[in-house]
């Protein structure tokens, strides 16, 4: 997927209005100031807390009074976001003109911020690039409020200090939440049709709600970057492709039911070699120019656990990074990618925050694009990004072989 | 040296606390990540416990603290535009969104301008002045007298 790509995916396509009244904020202030009358009363010299915190509370003013543009959702929730716009906009002008602001906007800030919170764990709506981006606005403003600005004749430690705090760990708590909040919705529609009891087709990657046409995008790219969807509903072509992929990818695998055989063919067991979800890739099926091919799969996936090994599946993946890989199956074979972040101090790696960012001295980067078939009956379908680990233990003990070599 | 109430350096105090946050959150995700090893966190809480120490001291006026958020928020503005530069090798990409633009590029330029905003005007004789000196007025106006003290006394309410 190229960056730009990637950027559009990360905005919900009803929170674009929202975008763009934030970003014509700044064309509405110039605005007004070029047509406020040459005799009026210049506004007074405010410091720079004011400022910015005008500046911030009118970001999420402008946000939430154009939320209602996208969303079409019911009245109470319409004039809850006009109501909170609306507040947000006399808060920012009370800082601007010199009055208090620090309790009532701290106020509005936490609730609008635990609303969100709310709503986004309860898979109301999938937290994305524009609902991230407008949390992080309300929380540099709420911690313009809660820490008080520093006087040498009045050092206010323990209010700094409180206020320091509970800065940090608002932040932190919310980026948690979001983070959580992502993998949730993530794991929600993380099935396929094949996984439908009467083989019907259905939906894919989509939370239900289809009011708000919420699909599943992973739009707050904290760890998994996805394509969207144009349709949901994969046709009968796609459906028999997809089924075609999984059959030939089950068949050609079967000589690697051993672990034996797959180090014997040059996968490589990575360490630690146990776990559930044990990757080993191929380093010369990674780079042999072929695409989806099931004989070739660059990556083999094994439950290794108490000396035996069970193959659950592959993992196809695109040779060159940011480009996109073939759906046959249309929505059912959908690829992803991942955006970690690779440290050196330790080596290792994490994957990059709803924030955007990594640990200390580490470098962002992200995968080439891949796609999971299992060989197994996975419950949630061949496709499925993921295996529910009680399960796999489960299937494990049942089905394992022992291996004599690593 | 006297810290004007609510002034730009209050401003690098909360953004340093949130870039903080970000740190913690990263590096506690890669500590679960790899096992719950806390030697993933040695590097975040070094980095975290420097950005309080040089907030702290930012807004107590100290020189070389400006200079050391300047340099550390330098140091993030390269590494973006090297890891943006990464993304263009055939084995890795880099996904540019919306929030990373935000957290990656926006806070820290916003943060090297404030500080060097202040590193400006403490350098400059206008920088090093009392607090009570009149601000200057048009003689023709009849507009009160307006003193640096009222303004900062204004900007506290």
């Amino acid at each position: 997927m190229s960056p730009v790509d990637a950027f559009w995916v990360g905005i919900a396509p009803q929170h674009v209005p929202a975008l763009v009244a934030a970003c014509l904020l700044p064309v509405l202030v110039f605005g007004v100031r070029r047509l406020r009358a040459p005799g009026a009363r210049p506004s007074p010299a405010v410091g720079a807390v004011r400022l910015w915190a005008a500046w911030l509370l009118g970001i999420a003013a402008a946000v939430h009074l154009a939320l209602p543009l996208g969303h079409f959702d019911g009245p109470l929730l319409t004039i809850a976001f006009l109501g909170s716009g609306a507040a947000y906009a006399w808060l920012a002008m009370r800082a601007l003109e010199g009055r208090s602001w620090r309790l009532l906007a701290a106020l509005l800030l936490i609730g609008t911020l635990i609303s969100y919170l709310v709503v986004a764990g309860s898979g109301g709506e999938e937290p994305d690039q524009v609902g991230i981006a407008t949390a992080l606005v309300e929380l540099a403003a709420l911690g313009l409020c809660l820490v008080p600005g520093r006087e040498p004749r009045r050092p206010r430690r323990f209010r700094r200090f409180a206020g320091s705090t509970a800065t940090v760990f608002v932040t932190f708590g919310v980026g948690t939440t979001i983070w959580i909040s992502s993998f949730l919705a993530h794991a929600a529609t993380d099935t396929d049709v094949s996984a439908a009891p009467d083989g019907s087709v259905g939906a894919i990657g989509h939370t239900g709600d289809h009011a708000h046409e919420h699909d599943h995008a992973a739009r707050a790219q904290a760890g998994v970057i996805m394509r969207p969807i144009a349709d949901h509903h994969p046709t009968l072509t796609q459906q028999q492709e997809a089924d075609r992929l999984a059959v030939a990818t089950r068949e050609a695998t079967q000589r690697y039911a051993t672990l034996d055989a797959a180090v014997a063919a040059g996968y490589e067991v990575p360490n630690p070699g146990t776990g559930t979800g044990v990757h080993m890739d191929n380093k010369k099926f990674k780079n042999d120019g072929r695409v989806l091919d099931p004989e070739r799969p660059e990556t083999l996936v094994y439950s290794i656990e108490g000396g035996r090994a069970t193959l659950l599946g592959v993992v196809f993946v695109m040779e060159r990074a940011g480009r996109a890989g073939p759906e046959p199956g249309g929505p059912i074979t959908r690829w992803h990618a991942h955006n970690i972040c690779l440290t050196l101090l330790p080596p290792g790696f994490g994957i990059v925050t709803p924030f955007g960012t990594c640990p200390a001295l580490s470098v962002n980067v992200t995968s080439p694009e891949m796609m999971h078939v299992w060989v197994i009956d996975n419950p949630s379908g061949a496709f499925a990004e993921g295996l529910d680990d009680t399960w796999v233990r489960a299937y494990h003990a049942e089905h394992g072989r022992p291996y004599s070599r690593r | 040296m006297p810290v004007e109430r609510g002034g730009a350096a209050d401003v690098v105090y909360v953004l340093c606390l949130m870039q903080a946050a970000f740190m913690l959150l990263g590096g506690l995700g890669e500590m679960l990540l790899m096992g719950g090893n806390p030697a993933y966190l040695i590097l975040p809480v070094t980095k975290m416990l420097l950005l309080f120490v040089f907030a702290a001291k930012v807004v107590s006026g100290r020189r070389w603290a400006l200079v050391a958020v300047i340099v550390v928020q330098g140091i993030t503005l390269v590494g973006f535009w090297l890891q943006f530069g990464a993304g263009f090798l055939p084995w890795v990409d880099f996904t540019v969104n919306l929030v990373g633009l935000i957290t990656n590029v926006a806070i820290p330029a916003a943060l090297v301008y404030l500080c060097s905003s202040l590193l400006v005007s403490r350098s400059s004789p206008g920088g090093q002045v009392a607090d009570d000196l009149p601000v200057p007025q048009d003689p023709y106006a009849p507009a009160p007298m307006v003193t640096t003290a009222m303004l900062t006394s204004e900007a506290a309410q």
